[in-house]
Order: structure tokens, then C-alpha cells, then sequence
């Protein structure tokens, strides 16, 4: 877990910057993906932090063939600073954010099966992979079961909001040969 | 017979028939077929040169990701309406009857798919009401080291644990196996600079 006094990237803390990530996240709700996604969202200090922690955690490879194939561990972030601008942004009280860290490498994917749906909520998603090519995979994408597809991009200290309503649920692209000998490292959590 | 001009007759005759039908039944970890050379060479050339006047989508899911053509049930191409006459002809829907033991009402589908570099199909088992055996003809050769095996996993508790067969890619090879619960395969991702061509489909019952 982590707990340092300056979190975010100082633009994010300005009263302007976060009316306008809300009044977007939240008018979005009316579109067909209603999400935000926020780039250099974390001070880089706390961002290579974050990485160095989140790498040395114990992962554990997991498999269920016929809806995943990644390492995964669990994070907790206590921050006073992201909990307030999370908060601020979605209208939800919330005091501690509960991460699955997955890392996925060569092989590697999530996809859909109606075993493991879940329920609708509002998705976290922290991008910690700098450098990622999307030609390779992993990409986290989500769908609203007509064949629509909406990516999120591939963006190393990012963090996407994205208000999974009834029938949009993610997958996680299959990761190919490009993209072998590198790891995708993400931190979804859900708030319902 | 029609179907002759196109398949090995080494397979037709009464006496290989029941040989393959206890091999059918008996390959694990479902029931499942591979017949080398069972589609003529000279039929992998024709159905190639009109495949080439087909147009192959992008697909992409979450699932795969892969080219293929409509539904070539309704192809205004004769060598393809030729080919579609034959699989769905009494003679060769017999032929999968007595190897299968299941039962097929004629209905069939088929499409074409190109595999490229880092295309794929994930895990999965093919259920769809109706469909009884899925198949696929190999139109072209690939190595080892080029990806694009067809893989079987066996299932523990009716959950799929680890790949337990595998084939690679050889023209002309029929490959066929029951679909149920248990039939979870894939189609490994290319790694090459190459194409993996096939025609797939169900037979239905």
C-alpha cells in the first residue's frame, strides 16, 4: 500500500482542471462509453513509486482458460488526494481504493464469458506500463455486446474512469509474439 | 460419385469407415478426426484460385482476431457451389454419420478464414444449438515455428485445464471433432510472416 502527502499531478489538484474531468465524466454518462481518461495523471515522483511497489508485490499466475490467462496480486492505495479528486469526479464517497494489480505478458488475455460478468459499477483503470505499443495487445477495451469496441489507450501514468453501465463489459486484448519478453502491468478497481 | 473428384476414396470404403468410427470415438480429449490427404491436391489449387476471388473481412473480438469471408452458402462461384454440393450430399453427410454416430439433419455452414501474423482464436468450445460436429479443410502447409496449430484441451470437471493434442497445418488435412461442453479448442496465434488458410464450418443435427 502507499500513502504519500503529493499523489497527483499538480494540474489535476486545480479547482478548475477537476470541474472540468467531472463535468465530462459526468455528462459522458449520456454516451455510448462514458468514460475519461486521464493522462500524467500521478506527480512522477509518486508514479515511479508506485511502479516500484507494485512490481515487488507477489503475483501469482492465474489461469482460467476459458476467461483468463495473467498474474495478478492485490494493491491497496490510501490517499487522501486521489480519494478526494475520485470522489470529487464521480459524486461517490470513497476512502480507499482496492486495486487487482494484473501483469500480463506474451499469451496472456482476459476475454468475456458469461460466468464472470459483472455487475455494472464505475472501472478504475491505472495504466503502469510506459511504452506500450497497442499493435502488441493488452489493450483494455470494453464493449456493449453489439460488436462496438472502445479501447482504452495504452498510456503508462494514466488512469481511465470508465462507467461500465448494464452491457458494456471489458476484456483484455490477447497479448501476441511483439509484445514477448514484456510485461503489461494494470491496476482495476471497481467502485459500485 | 461426385464427392470422389474430390476426396481420398482410400477413406470411403466400408471397411476404413469402421476403423475411423472407432477412432473417432475413442481420441481424447474429445471425440475427434485428422484425415491427412483427405481433400484432392488438385482440388486445394481450385478451391485456392476461388478463394482468391472472395472478399475476407477483418474479425476482432475479444475472442480472435482473423479474416473471413461471408457465409460461402450463397457464393455465386461454381468451384465453391461444387465443393458446398459435395459436403452437403447424402454420400459424404452418410460418410459423418456412420464415423460420428451422430446424428445430421444436412443443414451445414462454411466459411473461409486467412490467418495472418499474430492473428488468433482464443479457447472456447464452439456450442451453438443444432451444431454437432465442427470442421475444418487445410488449404496450405505451415511449419512448427509459424504458429496457427490447432489445439485440444482436456477438461477436468467439466473445466479446461491444458492443451492435450495439437495439430499443425497440412493442405488437404480434415480435421472434425464432436461439439459439446467438453470440445474447448484454439487456433494458436501465427508468428510469421505467413497465411494459414482454411474452410471451416458445422455440420448440423
Amino acid at each position: 500500500m502507499v500513502n504519500m502527502m503529493s499523489v497527483l499531478n499538480p494540474i489535476y489538484l486545480k479547482e478548475e482542471t477537476k470541474q472540468k474531468v467531472r463535468k465530462s465524466f459526468l455528462h459522458s454518462a449520456q454516451s455510448d462509453f462514458p468514460a475519461v481518461l486521464l493522462k500524467d495523471f500521478f506527480n512522477k515522483n509518486f508514479y515511479e513509486e508506485l511502479q516500484k511497489k507494485v512490481s515487488s508485490l507477489h503475483f501469482t499466475k492465474n489461469t482460467v482458460v476459458l476467461h483468463h490467462s495473467y498474474a495478478a496480486s492485490s494493491f491497496k492505495i490510501f490517499s487522501k488526494e486521489l480519494c478526494d479528486f475520485l470522489s470529487f469526479v464521480t459524486k461517490k464517497k470513497i476512502e480507499e481504493v482496492n486495486f487487482t494489480v494484473l501483469v500480463l505478458t506474451w499469451k496472456d488475455y482476459q476475454i468475456l464469458n458469461d460466468k464472470y460478468l459483472e455487475k455494472p459499477g464505475t472501472d478504475i483503470v491505472i495504466d503502469l506500463t510506459d511504452a506500450w505499443d497497442a499493435d502488441w495487445g493488452g489493450v483494455v477495451t470494453y464493449t456493449d455486446g453489439k460488436g462496438t469496441a472502445y479501447p482504452l489507450a495504452p498510456a503508462g501514468n494514466s488512469l481511465a474512469l470508465v462507467e461500465r453501465k448494464k452491457n458494456l463489459h471489458k476484456y483484455i486484448q490477447y497479448i501476441n509474439h511483439y509484445g514477448k519478453n514484456k510485461k503489461r502491468m494494470v491496476l482495476i478497481a471497481t467502485l459500485w | 460419385m461426385a464427392q470422389n473428384n474430390w476426396f481420398n476414396p482410400e477413406y470411403l470404403s466400408e471397411e476404413k469407415v469402421k476403423k475411423l468410427q472407432a477412432t473417432f470415438a475413442g481420441n481424447r480429449p474429445f471425440p475427434h478426426l485428422e484425415l491427412a490427404h483427405f481433400l484432392k491436391g488438385k482440388k486445394i489449387v481450385e478451391l485456392l484460385q476461388a478463394l482468391g476471388e472472395q472478399e475476407f473481412s477483418p474479425h476482432r473480438s475479444d475472442l480472435f482476431q482473423f479474416a473471413q469471408t461471408a457465409d460461402l452458402l450463397y457464393t455465386d462461384d461454381q468451384v465453391l457451389k461444387e465443393f458446398i454440393s459435395v459436403l452437403s450430399s447424402p454420400e459424404l453427410l452418410g460418410f459423418m454419420k456412420k464415423v460420428t454416430d451422430l446424428k445430421l439433419n444436412g443443414k451445414i455452414d462454411l466459411f473461409a478464414s486467412i490467418y495472418q501474423d499474430t492473428d488468433y482464436l482464443l479457447p472456447h468450445d464452439d456450442q451453438v444449438p443444432g451444431r454437432k460436429i465442427a470442421f475444418m479443410l487445410y488449404l496450405n502447409d505451415l511449419e512448427e515455428k509459424d504458429g496457427g496449430a490447432l489445439a485440444l484441451f482436456e477438461s477436468k470437471n467439466k473445466n479446461p485445464t491444458k492443451i492435450a493434442k495439437r495439430f499443425i497445418l497440412k493442405a488437404g488435412a480434415f480435421i472434425f471433432f464432436e461439439v459439446s461442453s467438453l470440445s474447448i479448442h484454439m487456433v494458436e496465434e501465427i508468428l510469421t510472416d505467413t497465411q494459414r488458410i482454411t474452410l471451416s464450418g458445422w455440420f448440423y443435427g
